[in-house]
């Protein structure tokens, strides 16, 4: 088996001092697979994503080490690396798309020209190159007539268009790891569908390993290649998709996989019953 | 020939329109914003054309002392005490006190959005420096330093604009720090963090655009504080010695408001025009830059 390309090892999160937010999680990503991580909201999946890509705001104290495999096979340690460092490496090599496009695109640019930013941030393309390049990428995400659509700014497209420009401003430079976090949460399940067809097909076209954060066990069984599934900060339970969806070994990820509704499951129950969470004193 | 009898397509493409373009659009729609423009452009023509279609020079002696407007043989709008023309004193003046309020609110945006800009984004210590230092300019008696300031170095039209602009920024530095402050936690600022952007570029590029509809408005209405400080420093008698202002024009005559009113009040209205006219752009920005409204 190939070596992984990202390797994180009892990865603790710590907010001002207060509860964790992740606690003692380990796990691998290998090159070209998309592992899921899924758990409910506030069970530190996105925490994670920030953590390892050094997003976190200085009351964050980060424990525990990532380590990143670059293109030429050297390590570097990502907890803790300087900001200097590690903004050579984002939007370049681990690149992170977030959950909501309407807000995560800046108002006052063309989506062509933050398209183009990071190109020519990193690696220096002229802004006429950048600029061919960005409608390119719209081009890769599919959006239909990206030449005009690079032209205009976020408020003038929709929803799917807009995480689309956020997945081509993401993949533009070719990252090798990309982090979804939750990246059709906020769409409705028609564009959720293409969205996630795109991330699909585009892993398959680069190669680049996604790390796709989401909620949503329907997600991960049409995506993942692999599971974290985490609760309350912690790993509750990791390995391949089938496996985990066969056999859940433990009753959280039994749950949450009955948490996704399927076609006549509520034959013979009058109402929803709410989704038992287990108690806040266990920790 | 049959080709030119059809009617043209009207449908256009979806195109942005340019943003400054509906801006200034915007303001012309919004009344208050078409009344300032209008009244400001009156001042500007009157101030840059009025000297040369009415070529009198506004420090020369023109009649007697004290003749009142439509007098015989007087200047069409009097004399002063000393027997200046009014009327180019009025057309001649309003340069100085335009230029001044132009060129101290610049200065004072200038340096209330670096500040405001970097206290707002880095936070921490800076932020807490910072903002003393603007409280130290906010405690100041800021007309008394003015005054100490120009009486220190040669009174002139830069140096004024610059006593202007060194005090009245920290109501610019306050707002740009608190929108900085809530566009620093924006999605699209971590989006752009998450491909590497440095802060300093992040800066400049997402966050001062975003934060400039306020900061418009506020420097616009600076402009017209800058032109009421530099008439109350000319009043005072510390205009720009050899020039002519609307506010030296109300010092030298404020004692003879009993017995001729027209010396003072024709300069005081002039001042009350301009400054009103800004105050009303600024108010028909504020509505034109206004995102609620702006949205489709």
């Amino acid at each position: 088996m190939t070596a992984p390309i990202l390797t994180v090892e009892s990865l603790g999160v710590t907010f001002d001092g207060a509860i964790p937010a992740v606690r003692d999680l380990s796990f691998d990503l290998y090159p070209g697979e998309t592992l899921a991580v899924v758990g409910e909201s506030g069970s530190g999946k996105s925490v994670t994503s920030l953590a390892i890509m050094g997003l976190l705001d200085d009351a964050a104290t980060v424990t525990g080490r990532a380590v990143y495999v670059d293109a030429a096979g050297s390590r570097v340690e990502l907890i803790g690396l300087g900001e200097r460092s590690l903004r050579r490496l984002r939007g370049n090599e681990i690149s992170m798309i977030f959950q909501e496009p309407m807000t995560a695109l800046n108002p006052v640019l063309t989506v062509g020209e933050q398209i183009a930013e990071a190109l020519r941030l990193h690696r220096g393309t002229s802004r006429r190159a950048a600029r061919t390049a960005a409608v390119e990428a719209m081009e890769q995400v599919r959006i239909p007539d990206p030449a005009r659509r690079s032209q205009q700014y976020p408020h003038e497209l929709s929803g799917g268009m807009r995480q689309r420009v956020m997945i081509a401003m993401a993949m533009v430079c070719r990252p090798r790891i990309l982090i979804a976090d939750e990246p059709t949460t906020a769409l409705d399940v028609t564009i959720q569908s293409q969205i996630l067809g795109l991330l699909a097909d585009l892993k398959d076209e680069t190669g680049t390993a996604v790390v796709l954060i989401t909620h949503d066990m329907g997600v991960v069984a049409e995506m993942a290649d692999r599971v974290v599934v985490m609760q309350q900060s912690r790993l509750v339970e990791q390995g391949a998709v089938g496996e985990i969806f066969r056999n859940p070994r433990e009753p959280y990820t039994r749950a949450l996989l009955d948490a996704v509704p399927r076609l006549g499951a509520m034959t013979g129950i009058d109402h929803p019953v709410p989704f038992p969470l287990s108690s806040e004193d266990e920790r | 020939m049959t080709d030119t009898m059809l009617p043209e397509p009207t449908t256009r493409s979806a195109g942005a329109p340019a943003r400054q373009g509906s801006v200034f659009v915007a303001l012309l729609r919004s009344p208050v914003g078409l009344v300032g423009l209008l009244m400001l452009a009156t001042c500007l023509l009157a101030t840059v054309l009025g000297p040369m279609l009415y070529p009198v020079d506004p420090m020369e002696i023109a009649g007697r002392p004290l003749l009142p407007p439509g007098a015989p043989d007087a200047p069409p709008l009097g004399t002063d005490e000393v027997g200046r023309d009014l009327l180019a004193g009025l057309l001649n003046g309003g340069r100085v006190t335009l230029l001044v309020g132009v060129a101290a609110a610049a200065l004072s945006t200038f340096i209330g959005v670096v500040i405001g800009g970097l206290a707002g984004y880095l936070g921490g210590w800076i932020d807490s420096a910072l903002m003393r230092f603007t409280e130290f300019f906010q405690v100041l008696p800021i007309l008394l330093f003015a005054m100490v300031l120009v009486t220190l170095f040669q009174p002139s039209v830069g140096m004024l604009s610059f006593a202007i602009g060194i005090v009245a920024w920290p109501g610019t530095a306050r707002i740009t720090r608190a929108e900085f402050m809530r566009i620093r936690t924006l999605d699209y600022v971590r989006a752009a963090r998450a491909i590497g952007i440095p802060s300093l570029r992040i800066m400049v590029r997402l966050v001062l655009p975003n934060a400039l509809p306020p900061i418009i408005v506020i420097s616009t209405l600076i402009v017209g504080s800058a032109m009421l400080f530099e008439s109350g420093l000319s009043f005072l008698g510390l205009g720009a010695p050899g020039t002519v202002s609307w506010g030296t024009m109300l010092g030298d005559n404020r004692d003879k408001l009993a017995i001729a009113w027209w010396t003072v009040t024709l300069p005081g209205a002039a001042i009350f025009l301009a400054v009103l006219s800004i105050s009303l752009i600024g108010d028909g920005l504020n509505d034109a830059l206004n995102p609620k409204r702006r949205k489709r």
